[in-house]
C-alpha cells in the first residue's frame, strides 16, 4: 500500500487522489485508514468534545469537497487538517450555544488486559504530558499538535496554520524550550 | 578564531539544532544529551489514537459521497423566495414573527415559524434545521425530520444542502445495527437524493422526506430480504432493488430532467438501475467508477492550501461562524481536556 507520507512517489499520491475524486472504495480505505488516526488525535489534543464523531464529520465533509481540490498528497494533508480546524472550530461554537451533556467514559473492550500498574503509571506520565502541553500558547500547542500528533512536515503546518515556515519553526522552538524548562524544573517528570 | 568564523560556528550550531529538532518532532533518536529529555514528552504527544475501526465501512460510505457530490444549478426557488420575501416584508415586522422564530417542532408557532422561513423571513439556516431534525427523530417523528432535511437539500444553496446531506448521512450511519446495514442506507440514500434533487418535492418538501425516511427504517423491514440491493427499496418502490421513486413525481416523468447527467452514484448501481426504467436518469445506473464522473467538468476551482493566513484554503471548507474566528488563527483555546490525552496508551 502506499502511503500520504513523503515515502510516497507525488505520482501514484496524485494518482489515489484522482481514484478517491472518483469514488474508489480502494483509495479512500487507504485514506482513511492512515489519516483517521492523526486527525482524531489532533481534534483530541485540540480539546475537541467528541473527538471520533468530529473526524467523521471531517471526512465526510473532505469525500464531498475533494473535487474541488487540486494538488499533491503533501497539500492533501493540509488540506484534510484544515478541515479538522474549522470543523473544530465549528464544534466550539455550536458547543457554546447548546447544552453541554456529561461525557461517560467510555472502555475499550477490546482492549488487551495489562500489568494495571504499568497502566496506572503510563496513564499519570500522559497526564503530566498533557498537563505540560496545557501550559503552553495556543500557537505553540498548535504547531506541536500539528507537527507530533498529525505527523505533518514543517511546510504542511506551516499551510494549515497559515503562517510562514519561519514562523513555525521559531514556535516549535519556544514551545519546546518552555517544556525543557518545565522538565528541568522538576515540573513534570517522564 | 577570527569573528567570522565565530559567525560561521554559531550558524553551524543553529542548523544542527534545526536538525535535531527536526528528529526529535519526527520520533527518531537525536544523539543530543540536550534534546534527550524531551524524547519522552514526545513520545508520548506522538502515541497517537489506535487506528480507526470499520475502515471498510467508512471507505464505502465516502466513496458514495465523493460520487454523489455535484454543484446544484437551482435558482428558481431562490428567485421566488427574493420575491415572496419582499411582499410579505410586513410580516416579518409583526410580533407574531418575531414569536414564532425559535420556535421548536411541536410548539404552537413552529408552523407559522417554517412558512415564514420558507418565504425567506428569519430563517435560521441549516443550523437550525438540523437541530430540528435532531429534535424530531429523538420523539420519533422520523418522515418529517427526513422531510425537513430533504427541503433543505432541494432548497438550491449547495452549502446547505452539502451540510444536511452530511448530516443525514451520519444519522443513518448511526442508527444502522451494523455495518453492512449502515452502507446500504447510506448508499439508498445518496442515491434517491441524486436521483430525485430538484423534483417533485412538494409544498413542505415532505414527498422527498417520506422517501428518504423510508430507506433510513427500510432496513427494519427487509432483514430477511436478500443482500443483493433489495433491502434498499421501500415497501413501495417498483423495482426489487432500487431507491424508492418520489410519489409526487412518479407518472409525471416531464418533471424530471436530470440536472448532471455525467454523474454516476457507483456503488448503488443495482438499485440504480431500477430507476432507469422511468426514462428519466439516464447515466444514473452506470455502476460503480465507470469513469462518468472522471470526465464531469469541475468547478474550475483551484483549491491550493497554502492561501493567505487566516482565509479558507480551501476555499470550500465552510464556516458559519463569524469572520474573526474563520481562519486558522483563533484567539481563545480551550486546550485539551483533562482526557486529552493519547487514550491511555
Amino acid at each position: 500500500m502506499t502511503s500520504l507520507r513523503s515515502n510516497t512517489t507525488q505520482t501514484s499520491g496524485i494518482d489515489r487522489i484522482e481514484a478517491a475524486k472518483n469514488g474508489v472504495e480502494s483509495a479512500w480505505a487507504e485514506i482513511y485508514s492512515e489519516l483517521a488516526g492523526p486527525v482524531v488525535g489532533y481534534l483530541r489534543s485540540r480539546g475537541a468534545h467528541d473527538p471520533e464523531d468530529l473526524s467523521s464529520e471531517v471526512f465526510y465533509q473532505v469525500a464531498r469537497d475533494i473535487r474541488r481540490f487540486h494538488g499533491d498528497e503533501s497539500k492533501f494533508r493540509s488540506w484534510v487538517f484544515v478541515i479538522a480546524h474549522r470543523r473544530l472550530i465549528d464544534e466550539r461554537r455550536s458547543r457554546g450555544r447548546r447544552p453541554d451533556t456529561v461525557d461517560e467514559p467510555v472502555e475499550d473492550l477490546d482492549a488487551p488486559v495489562g500489568d494495571v500498574e504499568d497502566e496506572v503509571m503510563q496513564h499519570v506520565s500522559t497526564q503530566q504530558v498533557w498537563e505540560v502541553f496545557r501550559t503552553l500558547t495556543v500557537d505553540q500547542q498548535h504547531v506541536l499538535a500539528l507537527r507530533i500528533v498529525a505527523d505533518l512536515t514543517l511546510e504542511e503546518t506551516a499551510t494549515v496554520m497559515g503562517k510562514r515556515v519561519g514562523a513555525v519553526k521559531a514556535l516549535q522552538h519556544r514551545a519546546l524550550a518552555s517544556v525543557k524548562t518545565m522538565i528541568e524544573e522538576g515540573r513534570v517528570s517522564l | 578564531m577570527s569573528e567570522s568564523g565565530d559567525y560561521m560556528d554559531e550558524m553551524f550550531a543553529t542548523q544542527l539544532r534545526e536538525r535535531e529538532v527536526e528528529l526529535l518532532l519526527t520520533g527518531a533518536p537525536t544523539h543530543s544529551d540536550d534534546l534527550a529529555d524531551l524524547e519522552a514528552f514526545v513520545a508520548a504527544l506522538s502515541a497517537g489514537d489506535r487506528p480507526p475501526r470499520d475502515v471498510e465501512q467508512m471507505a464505502t460510505s465516502l466513496a458514495a459521497v465523493a460520487r454523489s457530490t455535484r454543484p446544484s444549478t437551482r435558482r428558481g426557488f431562490r428567485r421566488f423566495a427574493t420575491l415572496a420575501a419582499s411582499g410579505a416584508i410586513f410580516v416579518a415586522m409583526s410580533g407574531v414573527a418575531m414569536a414564532a422564530n425559535g420556535s421548536s417542532p411541536g410548539d404552537l408557532l413552529y408552523g407559522v415559524d417554517r412558512t415564514l422561513e420558507r418565504i425567506g423571513i428569519g430563517d435560521g439556516g441549516v443550523d437550525e434545521r438540523i437541530s430540528e431534525f435532531d429534535v424530531l427523530i429523538s420523539s420519533g417523528s422520523d418522515d418529517r425530520a427526513f422531510a425537513l432535511l430533504a427541503e433543505v437539500i432541494d432548497s438550491g444553496d449547495p452549502d446547505e444542502a452539502a451540510k444536511a446531506e452530511e448530516h443525514l448521512v451520519l444519522a443513518a450511519t448511526k442508527s444502522s445495527a451494523n455495518a453492512a446495514e449502515a452502507q446500504e442506507k447510506v448508499a439508498a440514500i445518496l442515491t434517491f437524493i441524486e436521483a430525485n434533487r430538484g423534483h417533485g418535492i412538494g409544498v413542505d418538501g415532505r414527498d422527498f422526506g417520506q422517501g428518504i425516511a423510508e430507506i433510513a427504517k427500510s432496513n427494519d423491514n427487509s432483514a430477511n430480504q436478500s443482500d443483493s440491493g433489495a433491502n434498499e427499496s421501500p415497501p413501495d418502490d417498483q423495482g426489487s432493488g432500487g431507491p424508492p421513486e418520489d410519489p409526487g413525481t412518479q407518472g409525471n416523468p416531464a418533471q424530471r430532467t436530470d440536472e448532471n447527467p455525467g454523474k454516476s452514484s457507483g456503488e448503488t448501481s443495482s438499485s440504480q438501475s431500477n430507476t432507469q426504467g422511468n426514462g428519466n436518469q439516464p447515466n444514473l445506473g452506470n455502476g460503480q467508477n465507470t469513469g462518468s464522473q472522471g470526465t464531469t467538468p469541475d468547478d474550475g476551482e483551484t483549491v491550493e492550501p497554502s492561501e493567505g493566513e487566516g482565509e479558507d484554503t480551501t476555499g470550500e471548507v465552510r464556516d458559519n461562524g463569524p469572520p474573526e474566528n474563520a481562519g486558522p488563527k483563533e484567539d481563545k483555546d480551550p486546550g485539551p481536556p483533562d482526557h486529552a490525552g493519547p487514550k491511555d496508551k
